[in-house]
């Protein structure tokens, strides 16, 4: 039997199947030499030290060069107040970038047990600190790129383009109130993920139905496909007053509004990868004596998976377009509620401040689909990469 | 990670790019530069394509641009971005409400003020099927509006201020689209509605409301202007006088239409500047109070500075006689003693019948041909 | 001289021959009946294609039998109807005492190209034939017999895109024999492999089909592999497709590659097929 891992397998075709001989016991153990030869190369091996780099400090003195511009630069715009937030920030992470790096040895990663997990947790935090100096000291550049832009040089005018610190005091002031007794961004976060993610898995679920009943059935196919080629194009806009006669929750109304948005990119997906079977995977299984359940749940359904996962990419990207329209029709709060507030006043700090939110939730909920696709299509690594 | 990073800063350029182009029709706009000698006399007027423009169209149509020594072009742009179409430079003057610019002059907006246009177009209605009949009786109920910080929004807040209810804490405020705020009241998702001209009037000729508080009717409101010319800062700074001519021609107008509602609705409507049936747009029209004033137009400004401020929507460290003084300029030769001197003719058929109903709008409105124009903006 | 060659030659196309031909047991579901089965169909083109003319074949129960010809003959064809995929354009075909009327586990078949499914490890693969007909939670301990017996027992856990080429094909046989089917029906299974693969692929299945005694339908274009493997050999030839001859192999296992009897009958059949190159080969 061979003696390699799973990843040189070829060598396999050299020797017959002789079923009398014992397993190897070694291929378990390459294997997973393998894996972790092959997982992250970028990072230090788990358990490994790294060496004491002067790299480590690249966002320390890049915090250095945001604070002295701040200090000596003297302002372009006009500004009713003196700036606190920004840089008190840049004092905090210029201290703190000097800790992390002269006690850059220390931090290594480890892995994550229910005993050690808090201790874990920083030493791996601090551990990506280190390792991803270059990228954080060039994010603390782009801040002191921002402030000069704007703040400093004036090259952009207000009130479209203000400073780092008007966004971030707009951050911290707006977080339990935005004024006037309105919710604040504390609040219109919690109601925009709501929305969000209530319109999205509705419309992923009826998405994924509706696609596999139009992929499979052709009586389906014919009345699905022409209310799709009318259905789809129509903007978000155009369907409010729908919503408001469909509806009379504020909420649901958005949900239904954002579902809809979803379900097309889903469908349309789903559907392409459901028709796109290969035939010679039905075949086998009618072979293995497969029913109709079978074939669509266990054969179409999983082979139509991958293009599923990019209708729901595209399904994300149009729930965030889709937010801030769904958002007009009554609701109390919520981040697309605020931003069009924030324009009637040209208040852009609020809108830049609720812009940086929506991002960092699309980026998170981009990041964790993609986990789950890694888990879920398992299979195809190796095979296709995206 | 690099891929959470680039999509962060991605957004964040898309977001500003987006937000700081408005959309405009490109006129072949030429550069508005003055001549390095003096000033320019070509002028871009932005227009949306309302009923309430009747000035505009009226100045353009009548050549009172022309007998100033103005060459104009006129620039459509969209309701969504107009304020920042002016601001950036799309265009250099219109006219337009008050309330509107006032916030984000604070906030830092380069444009300026210059004289009054008309008075009177936000209501704060109830629906008819309620028992709202006061502003009083709005304490606990839920009122739509455009959209937080819009006039109707403001009006209906220093209305409820100044009739001691609390707008932040006494009322829940639901934003629908301003087309759609009819079907909220029909559909009970509202008690009551603020909103600007030609909403509020349909809905009366609809049935749907009754008023409850009307700009051009309740003092200390009626005597307030709601638009005003607006000029774009920078084009100011370099070319006074020509500034001060389009003032001039636009508050003529201004006077030609409150003289000849019918003629400027026809005008309008025949010019194709509008998209809408004559009758209705001259009912419209005359429902305005047309009576430009410079020294009520300043008034205006600092009044609803003071309104705002007590209402909380101005910083708090906001001074108002500043405020006022950054938002609204003199202009050489625009003085309500020459808009006093000021004739302009009365035509024949100018004026529109007396005894004419606002209830015929409800014939009008679904009438072949009459098509809302302001509807579906904020 | 050269035994197996001539006794019970037939002809193609005379029912009573085939009858004659099949032993005993004819309504076990192992054996298989063609009846005169022909299958025609309309090329993308409008042209008006023959892949079958009237074929007729009986095969008895525990034969190993392969259909051999170029490309074009029909043997593609006349596998699928009887695996029931497709459906003749008249005939009959029959498994046993039932017609053949669609796909049943009872007609196993292994492709050339593996087809495993690549969203399953190997382990699940082999059993997706038990979870398809609802019976796993009986038979569950059959699939480490056959995980065991096509000898990829280290790499159960192993996605189909990891595998090499052989490696594949053994999961496709151990993923159609998992039914225990009376029949096994095996399309040029082992034509994407290297040669010394194929070699040893070949014992392989052999092993199996003494183990199992399944009847076995072997379709091939290689001569060598259907003298090496076979109880008879179908040669078929196209345009239109047709049995031309059904030729026993009397040759005793196993069999030698190099012996003579088998290079005769080798010789023979390359002949019969015009590829000894003494006349145009049968393809026009």
């Amino acid at each position: 039997m061979p003696a390699h891992g799973i990843a040189t397998l070829v060598a396999d075709a050299t020797q017959p199947a002789d079923v009398e001989s014992p397993a190897a016991a070694s291929p378990a153990q390459n294997s997973q030499a393998d894996r972790a030869a092959v997982a992250a190369p970028a990072a230090t091996p788990p358990g490994k030290v790294a060496r004491f780099g002067a790299v480590a400090f690249a966002p320390t003195v890049a915090a250095a060069i945001a604070l002295a511009v701040h200090r000596w630069v003297p302002n372009g715009q006009k500004i009713d107040q003196p700036t606190r937030l920004y840089p008190r920030l840049l004092l905090i992470l210029l201290v703190a970038g000097v800790v992390v790096g002269l006690t850059q040895q220390l931090w290594r990663r480890i892995k994550p047990t229910p005993w050690n997990f808090p201790l874990a947790f920083v030493s791996n935090a601090l551990h990506w600190c280190v390792a991803s100096a270059p990228v954080l000291a060039a994010g603390i550049l782009l801040l002191c790129a921002w402030d000069l832009v704007t703040l400093k040089l004036a090259l952009v005018p207000l009130p479209y383009f203000p400073g780092p610190d008007a966004v971030f005091q707009t951050l911290v002031n707006d977080w339990a109130s935005s004024g006037q007794g309105q919710p604040g961004l504390a609040e219109c976060m919690t109601s925009s993920l709501f929305l969000l993610l209530s319109g999205y898995f509705v419309g992923s679920f009826l998405g994924v139905v509706c696609g596999v009943m139009i992929g499979w059935f052709p009586a389906a196919r014919y009345w699905g496909v022409p209310v799709m080629k009318l259905v789809g194009p129509v903007p978000a806009t155009a369907l409010i007053p729908m919503a408001l006669m469909l509806f009379r929750n504020p909420t649901l109304s958005a949900v239904w509004l954002i579902a809809l948005a979803v379900w097309f990119p889903v469908t349309m997906l789903t559907l392409s990868g459901v028709m796109n079977v290969r035939a010679s995977y039905l075949d086998v299984a009618r072979t293995l004596g497969a029913g109709r359940a079978y074939l669509i749940f266990r054969v179409a359904l999983p082979a139509a998976l991958p293009n599923i996962f990019v209708g729901l990419f595209m399904g994300l990207g149009s729930s965030f377009l889709t937010l801030v329209v769904a958002e007009g029709v009554g609701v109390q709060a919520g981040l697309g509620w605020y931003i069009d507030w924030a324009r009637a006043y040209s208040d852009y700090a609020k809108v830049y401040a609720a812009l940086i939110i929506m991002a960092a939730y699309f980026s998170t909920i981009m990041t964790l689909l993609f986990r789950v696709r890694d888990h879920v299509l398992v299979w195809q690594k190796g095979v296709i990469k995206w | 990670m690099s891929n959470r990073r680039t999509s962060l800063a991605v957004m964040l350029l898309l977001a500003a790019v987006i937000l700081a182009v408005p959309g405009c029709k490109k006129h072949d706009a030429p550069d508005a530069a003055a001549s390095p000698a003096g000033e320019t006399n070509k002028i871009r007027v932005g227009y949306i394509g309302l009923t309430c423009e009747a000035p505009i169209f009226s100045a353009v149509e009548k050549g009172f641009f022309k007998e100033e020594g103005l060459d104009v072009e006129l620039v459509r742009c969209q309701w969504a971005t107009y304020k920042d179409a002016l601001a950036l430079g799309r265009f250099d003057v219109t006219h337009h409400l008050v309330m509107y610019f006032l916030k984000p002059i604070e906030q830092g907006l380069d444009v300026k003020f210059t004289g009054g246009i008309h008075r009177g177009c936000l209501r704060v209605q109830a629906g008819t099927k309620g028992d709202i009949l006061t502003i009083k009786d709005l304490k606990g109920k839920i009122v739509g509006v455009p959209g937080l910080g819009t006039p109707p929004f403001m009006f209906a807040t220093r209305v409820m201020a100044a009739n001691g209810i609390d707008p932040s804490r006494d009322v829940k405020w639901r934003v629908y689209p301003a087309g759609e705020l009819g079907l909220a009241v029909k559909r009970g998702l509202v008690d009551a509605v603020a909103n600007s001209e030609p909403v509020g009037s349909l809905l009366l000729a609809e049935g749907t409301v009754r008023t409850i508080a009307d700009q051009a009717k309740d003092a200390p409101y009626k005597d307030e202007y709601c638009c005003a010319v607006l000029v774009n800062g920078q084009f100011y700074a370099k070319n006074p006088k020509a500034t001060a001519a389009a003032t001039r021609a636009l508050l003529k107008a201004a006077k030609w239409v409150d003289t000849n509602p019918a003629a400027a609705a026809r005008l309008s409507v025949e010019k194709k500047y509008i998209a809408s049936n004559v009758n209705l747009n001259a009912h419209a029209i005359s429902n305005l109070d047309y009576v430009p004033s410079i020294s009520g137009a300043e008034k205006a400004v600092l009044q609803s500075a003071q309104d705002m401020k007590a209402a909380g929507m101005l910083m708090p460290q906001t001074d108002l006689e500043q405020l006022a003084a950054k938002a609204f300029v003199h202009l050489p030769g625009v003085t309500d003693e020459w808009l006093k001197s000021l004739e302009v003719e009365k035509l024949a058929d100018g004026d529109v019948p007396p005894g004419e109903d606002i209830r015929q709008y409800a014939q009008l409105i679904n009438a072949p041909g009459a098509k809302n124009c302001c509807i579906g903006r904020k | 001289m050269v035994s197996g060659t001539l006794k019970g030659t037939t002809n193609g196309t005379s029912n009573n021959a085939a009858r004659q031909a099949t032993p005993a047991g004819r309504d076990d579901a192992s054996s298989l009946r063609v009846v005169d089965v022909a299958k025609h169909f309309v090329a993308p083109d409008g042209a008006d294609v023959h892949a079958l003319e009237k074929c007729s074949l009986s095969v008895a129960a525990g034969e190993m039998v392969s259909l051999v010809g170029p490309s074009g003959c029909g043997k593609s064809t006349l596998l699928r109807l009887l695996a029931g995929l497709d459906r003749p354009s008249s005939g009959e075909l029959w498994a046993g005492a039932e017609r053949i009327e669609g796909p049943s586990a009872q007609r196993g078949l292994v492709f050339q190209d593996p087809n495993l499914f690549p969203w399953l490890t190997v382990r699940k693969n082999i059993q997706s034939g038990l979870v398809a007909r609802g019976v796993l939670r009986e038979r569950r301990h059959e699939v480490e017999d056959f995980l065991r017996l096509v000898g990829l027992e280290p790499f159960a856990n192993a996605y189909p895109h990891q595998l090499s080429g052989g490696m594949a094909q053994r999961v496709a046989l151990a993923r159609a024999l998992v039914n225990h089917p009376k029949v096994l029906l095996l399309d040029e299974p082992l034509g994407a492999l290297d040669a010394f693969t194929r070699m040893r692929m070949q014992d392989e299945v052999l092993r199996l089909w003494r183990a199992r005694g399944t009847t076995m339908l072997l379709v091939t274009h290689d001569i060598d592999e259907a003298i090496y493997m076979c109880d008879r050999i179908v040669l078929m030839t196209p345009r239109p497709g047709r049995i031309e001859r059904i030729i026993d192999v009397q040759l005793e296992r196993p069999r030698q590659r190099n012996s003579p009897d088998f290079l005769a009958l080798r010789a023979e059949i390359l002949e019969e097929l015009h590829f000894a190159g003494r006349s145009a080969p049968v393809s026009r």
